[in-house]
């Protein structure tokens, strides 16, 4: 097995026993709880409002888990210095960095699973608009962790790690209405907005919403382009942090 | 059993500066540590020792100056197959077993585990074999240091480099530790470690570094340093360090 599968395998064993991945678990299923009873007990009007209630839900739950996990995991590594004895093993730091990032992939893909298997049991929506939803929510997870990785090495912090984590994905679900507005209220502005759109994290890309609720016809387009635009910002992130821990005293 | 020392050397620094900011740690440090020699790193809190360890480990990568392990640059992940480092004040991923620990750390160093070899060592440390397949977050401060030592000392590599290897154990388990570190130095392993304590490292070292404000101001055997005066280890040590005083 490679390094990075190496570090991979015990990062996954690690949280397999982490208080705070048996503690946010039931976050998971108390989300799909509340969405049943929001159903059951009609809170919601209608079936497009349920709908959109647990597409959000289960999305927002989704990011607060893995971000909480990523960064607690992360900075406690860097906290006791067990970074250390790691680094200083034959293996390229940035090999870290991906082993890493290969195991909160895999948790993150299987909390996606769980909320996937929800929606269809609860009947959120038609099943392959809602495939490519949470595949496409997986991109977004993919990239809030490599984030995640980034900000909490940057910043070796466990509240600022957080902050600055949430600003991201605050962000990365502004931007789309911020440029919306930009390009309403100065049409000549349109192609640097485009640019501050794709350049900043348009985490809004990563969604289905609107054909779930609508029940309309998805197609490979609805996937490849934000996919593509995932691997290519996955990269620049990953490219900044490679050189920046290559450089990087401990 | 005669401790034999190689005229290779293991680690050689030239010329070694580092600044942190506008502060400088080390100042033009130059030292070579020859194969299977044991030299004890000796200095005031803030001197510069952990800077220093962790240079040549390659933790520390902006630096002036030369710092080679085996003739190959520290910062260079080919020259840590020859090292294993344990820092201080260092604590294990509290969620792993010891057994996975150890496991992460050797399958990282290109060793798979042998669980016999493990248990042989735990129990030369004196940590009880059962303990092993506990989560560390249940061990206490030296358990969590022999655990350290333990995988520090198990890949077999040839320099192995422990920054304050002996702080935070009890009596008991300092005479243990240091027992181990007699074994690798006589099984011809190049040990460079730091420590506060000089009788400890009196019986461990062939010989000290002193550093001082990011110098070196001493180098030689523990019989040198006694010849500086006083009546002990320590009175030397600290004639060495007010002679030098800026």
């Amino acid at each position: 097995m490679s390094r990075i599968g190496i570090v991979a395998t015990y990062t996954l064993q690690e949280v397999r026993r982490d208080r705070l991945f048996w503690g946010l678990l039931p976050l998971i299923l108390f989300v799909i709880a509340l969405a049943f009873f929001m159903r059951e007990t009609s809170i919601v009007a209608g079936t497009e409002a349920f709908s959109r209630s647990y597409i959000a839900l289960s999305t927002l739950a989704a990011a607060v888990f893995i971000v909480l996990l990523v960064v607690s995991s992360m900075y406690r590594e860097i906290d006791s210095k067990a970074i250390y004895m790691v680094i200083t093993k034959p293996l390229a730091r940035h090999e870290y960095i991906l082993g890493k990032f290969m195991a909160f992939s895999l948790i993150s893909a299987g909390i996606i699973i769980i909320f996937f298997a929800g929606a269809l049991v609860l009947g959120v929506g038609p099943v392959k608009p809602l495939a490519v939803h949470y595949i496409l929510c997986i991109f977004e997870q993919i990239v809030m962790i490599m984030a995640a990785l980034a900000i909490t090495l940057g910043l070796r912090s466990l509240p600022s790690s957080l902050l600055g984590v949430a600003g991201f994905y605050i962000i990365g679900h502004s931007t789309k209405k911020m440029v919306d507005i930009g390009m309403h209220m100065a049409s000549a502005w349109v192609p640097a907005l485009k640019v501050f759109y794709y350049l900043f994290p348009s985490l809004s890309l990563f969604s289905a919403q609107a054909a779930v609720l609508e029940q309309g016809l998805v197609s490979w387009t609805d996937i490849l382009f934000p996919a593509g635009y995932a691997v290519v910002y996955l990269a620049i992130l990953f490219l900044i942090i490679a050189i920046d821990i290559r450089k990087r005293d401990f | 059993m005669a401790v034999y020392i190689s005229s290779r050397m293991s680690i050689t620094i030239k010329r070694l500066s580092k600044f942190y900011g506008k502060t400088q740690a080390l100042s033009e440090i130059n030292l070579n540590v020859r194969t299977g020699e044991s030299v004890g790193l000796v200095g005031l809190n803030g001197a510069g020792k952990t800077t220093l360890l962790k240079t040549i480990v390659g933790l520390i990568v902006n630096f002036d100056g030369e710092v080679l392990i085996n003739d190959l640059a520290a910062t260079e992940k080919e020259a840590r197959t020859s090292t294993s480092f344990l820092p201080e004040d260092f604590s294990p991923p509290l969620y792993l077993t010891g057994y996975d620990f150890v496991s992460y750390m050797l399958r990282l160093s290109g060793v798979s585990l042998n669980q016999s070899e493990v248990d042989e060592f735990a129990d030369a440390l004196e940590l009880q074999v059962n303990v092993l397949s506990q989560p560390i977050r249940t061990y206490s401060k030296g358990m969590r240091q022999k655990l350290g030592l333990l995988t520090a000392m198990l890949p077999d590599t040839e320099i192995i480099i422990l920054d304050e290897p002996l702080s935070g154990l009890d009596p008991g388990a300092r005479v243990v530790v240091k027992d181990a570190l007699g074994t690798l130095r006589k099984k011809g392993k190049t040990l460079f470690f730091s420590s506060h304590i000089l009788t400890d490292l009196e019986e461990i070292a062939d010989r000290l570094v002193i550093i001082h404000e990011g110098k070196e101001i001493f180098d030689g055997k523990p019989e040198e340093l006694r010849s500086y005066g006083g009546r002990t280890l320590e009175d030397a040590f600290l004639h060495v360090i007010r002679s030098n005083r800026t």
